[in-house]
């Protein structure tokens, strides 16, 4: 073989090598994922690959004779043309866009990230060839609209900070919810969100901002040191809602070139959650309570529980009345005073205390005031748990007492029946004895509810004891009731009377064991409460053996309390002078206690007597030399 | 002489001779070539080619073709037995050996000529790819396009002649193309 024929050979090889590989490019090309082309200004394609053949649904082989513009509408051919443009006019020598195949079929169409590459004009004709990438980006924006619309309905606000401490133009469709406010893109997050709270915030937590801030543009370490401190939950007064929101806040640091360059923060609604919170501790509390409760009452003696709750409760719903209606302050404090007494009477500490601050509240700031309301309201909300409590654990069965109750009504109603068919008779109507049945009626419709104040005895038993117990004193009590009765109300006030009475004998009157020996007493004190009943006329009187009554301190509070002149006071009795002690405001004592201290029991007693057309007088008695009140009310008509 | 006349003598034999191959390679009398430009600037999916180089000239031979295309016009293969694959490349390196053929009875004329040439091997690439090859500029070089019709498809070719030195030419500037014939069997392929 001569030389040429081994250089053909040679040749020939290295060609079909050359082709080979030429074709598996070819392939490989053709092959390749997404939209690989070159085509002309006009959308004329020379070449392609599989995808594209498919996307305009030709066989390869034919693509050249096709036009890339069968993908897009008009509009969005436009928009790919101007990119053209911008490189065959020398603009640009790269463009890269995202355009979606929409000139195809609604279910053929696809999102594209298109490469476009100058290829060179086609030999000496004004044609100017591109070289086209097209990257399938459907999937990666279906999974990113799934992602927004994640990030849009998460209930979570998500914001980016930037160095300059201004929001980022990317944040969640909640932020703008939580915030109640729109276009918080590139503002100051100070004034969008911390600014509106610092009204609830404490000093230590208005420089919690300051130090979140300071961490922008510092070294990770710095945000890791300091990130406790950053201000974690605020209330924020939301234009949306009418109470302030209560916001949770996460900061997570984004660090670039190892310096915060942002600050991601989540903020998170937790308005609900802290109000579920805070139900539950109200409802442990709630259940605390009630145990104190349930132990007040059972540390009240069987025998005495039933009569304190029935006159608290007594004076608790005078107490409303006088709240609800006329609001004298006068009033109020003395019904708070009687309330204050029977619940200490009754062992029912936190009552006696909310009705004292009640008593003092109501002094100083009058019963108008929204201090007096907030603090009746906490005695309304004690007593109605304790009697619901009361009613629920401890009351009787009524059922005999109901039984006499029906007798009585079967009774009544067959008298007024007998009446009216007496008055019926027009002819023989003897009017005398028709007044005698009418009174015996009306008489016995008062029995129904009348009580006999001896009923009292037990709680009166137990106010001396109370009481004494409280002032280190002692002293017992002969109760004398002489089968007087009054009606529910009137028994109630009769117990508020004696309450006082006793209180201030055993405070003011009765002196201490130690003193009593030293002065050759006993030294338990004796008190007597005697009552007499005429008709609707009750008389009584209660003294005891004590120190009897200081004139001199008298005096000197009438001058005090600026009641009298000197001049005045000196025209006066001992005995005119005595009667003073029921002003209102006139204590003798030093101190004020619970019990006794500020002059109100005595005036609140003279009140209730006079609201009876009473009257009442202190003297000093004959036989003990102790005080001695007595007493006149007439209940008819009252 | 002048470069025009001497590439468009040069291009007619190319033409002539592309018509009498194709028509005895492929056994069909129907193929005519007509003069014609390109209806698309890349008028078929494949394209062959062959060089013939002489001291005063080159001329490139081109035919453009769709595989399909060359399958329906051939009268002589038998292609049932072949995969499509195996087809397509059957039928590519008919084009190439077509161009062989070309090129090797354009080099026998220039022979006869008295006029020494050398032919390159005939290759087969992509349509497209004559984007990458040299224009005409219309003083030295020159092209002259050309399509041969069979009885339903059409090949398009074109022939690119670069001349250099006219002297010594005259014999071929005398030369009919038309008496170029191809002596039957003178074929091996396949």
């Amino acid at each position: 073989m001569s030389t040429l024929n081994h250089d053909m050979q040679a040749n020939h090889m290295i060609f079909s090598l050359l082709e080979k590989s030429k074709i598996q490019n070819e392939f490989v090309l053709q092959n390749l994922k997404g939209v690989y082309a070159v085509m002309g200004e006009d959308g004329g394609l020379f070449r392609g690959n599989m995808e594209l053949a498919q996307l305009i649904s030709t066989p390869l082989n034919l693509i050249r004779n096709k036009n890339i513009k069968k993908l897009f509408n008009r509009e969005s051919w436009n928009i790919f043309n101007s990119h053209l443009k911008k490189i065959s006019t020398g603009t640009s020598k790269y463009q890269a866009f995202e355009l979606g195949t929409d000139g195809l079929e609604a279910h053929q169409q696809k999102n594209y990230y298109w490469e476009v590459y100058p290829f060179g004009k086609y030999k000496n004709q004004d044609l100017n060839l591109f070289f086209i990438l097209g990257t399938d980006v459907t999937q990666l924006r279906n999974m990113e609209n799934q992602l927004n619309e994640l990030f849009t309905n998460i209930p979570l606000g998500i914001l980016m900070i930037n160095k300059k401490g201004q929001i980022e133009s990317r944040y969640s469709a909640y932020v703008e919810w939580i915030l109640g406010t729109n276009d918080i893109s590139d503002k100051p997050i100070n004034a969008i969100l911390y600014e509106p709270c610092r009204a609830y915030m404490n000093p230590e937590e208005l420089k919690s901002i300051e130090i979140l801030f300071s961490t922008l543009g510092q070294d990770p370490s710095y945000f890791e040191t300091e990130k406790n401190k950053f201000p974690r939950r605020l209330r924020y007064p939301s234009p949306l809602q009418d109470e302030p929101i209560t916001l949770e806040l996460s900061y997570y640091p984004v660090v670039k070139e190892n310096k915060i360059f942002q600050i991601l923060l989540i903020l998170e609604d937790k308005s609900e959650l802290i109000k579920i919170q805070n139900e539950k501790k109200e409802e442990k509390a709630l259940g605390l309570v009630t145990a104190k409760r349930i132990e007040a009452l059972k540390k009240c003696a069987p025998e005495i529980l039933p009569l304190a709750v029935r006159e608290i409760n007594n004076t608790y719903q005078r107490l409303l009345f006088l709240i609800n209606g006329p609001k004298f302050t006068q009033d109020v404090v003395q019904c708070l005073h009687g309330l204050k007494g029977s619940a200490r009477i009754a062992g029912f500490e936190l009552l006696s205390t909310l009705c004292h601050e009640s008593e003092e509240c109501t002094l100083r700031f009058g019963v108008e005031s929204e201090a007096t309301q907030q603090q009746v309201s906490h005695i309304v909300a004690e007593w109605e748990g304790l009697l619901s409590l009361y009613q629920a654990l401890f009351e009787k069965n009524n059922s005999e007492k109901d039984a006499l109750q029906k007798e009585n009504y079967k009774r009544l109603k067959r008298e007024v029946e007998e009446l009216n068919i007496l008055l019926r008779n027009k002819q023989n109507v003897d009017f005398d004895i028709v007044q005698q049945r009418v009174d015996i009626l009306v008489f016995q419709l008062c029995a129904i509810e009348w009580r006999y104040l001896s009923d009292l005895k037990p709680l009166i038993d137990e106010v001396v004891r109370k009481t004494c117990e409280s002032v280190q004193k002692k002293a017992v009590i002969n109760f004398v009731s002489n089968d007087v009765r009054t009606n529910e109300k009137d028994t109630s006030l009769f117990y508020e009377v004696f309450l006082h009475l006793l209180s201030n004998a055993i405070s003011h009157g009765i002196e201490e064991p130690s003193v009593r020996i030293a002065a050759g007493k006993n030294e338990v004190g004796k008190i007597e409460l005697v009552l007499n009943q005429d008709g609707f006329n009750i008389y009584g009187y209660l003294r005891d053996d004590g120190q009897g009554l200081n004139i001199e301190q008298i005096k000197k509070r009438i001058i005090e309390k600026m009641i009298l002149s000197e001049s005045e006071l000196s025209q006066k009795t001992p005995s005119e002078i005595y009667q003073y002690i029921f002003h209102a405001g006139l204590s003798t004592s030093k101190e004020v206690g619970q019990i006794a201290g500020r002059g109100v029991g005595l005036s609140a007693i003279k009140d209730i007597i006079e609201q009876w057309n009473g009257h009442i007088k202190v003297s000093i008695d004959s036989e003990t030399r102790g005080a001695r009140f007595d007493f006149h009310v007439c209940l008819q008509g009252h | 002489m002048k470069n025009n006349e001497l590439a468009e003598k040069l291009q007619l034999l190319v033409q002539v001779t592309s018509e009498v191959c194709l028509k005895s390679l492929m056994q069909n009398s129907e193929i005519r070539a007509e003069k014609s430009d390109f209806p698309h600037l890349t008028p078929g999916e494949w394209m062959s080619l062959i060089l013939v180089s002489t001291n005063q000239f080159r001329i490139i031979f081109k035919i453009f073709f769709d595989t399909d295309s060359v399958k329906t016009e051939i009268k002589n293969i038998n292609l049932s037995k072949f995969s499509e694959s195996e087809s397509q490349n059957i039928l590519k390196d008919f084009m190439k050996e077509y161009c062989n053929m070309t090129g090797g009875y354009i080099k026998t004329v220039l022979d006869k000529l008295d006029i020494k040439a050398g032919s390159s091997l005939p290759v087969t690439i992509l349509g497209f790819d004559d984007f990458f090859f040299p224009f005409a500029n219309e003083q030295n070089s020159f092209e002259r396009r050309w399509c041969l019709k069979g009885q339903e498809r059409a090949f398009y070719c074109s022939c690119y002649v670069v001349a250099t030195e006219t002297k010594n030419l005259d014999r071929i500037m005398n030369f009919d193309p038309s008496e170029i014939q191809i002596v039957e069997g003178d074929m091996d392929l396949l």
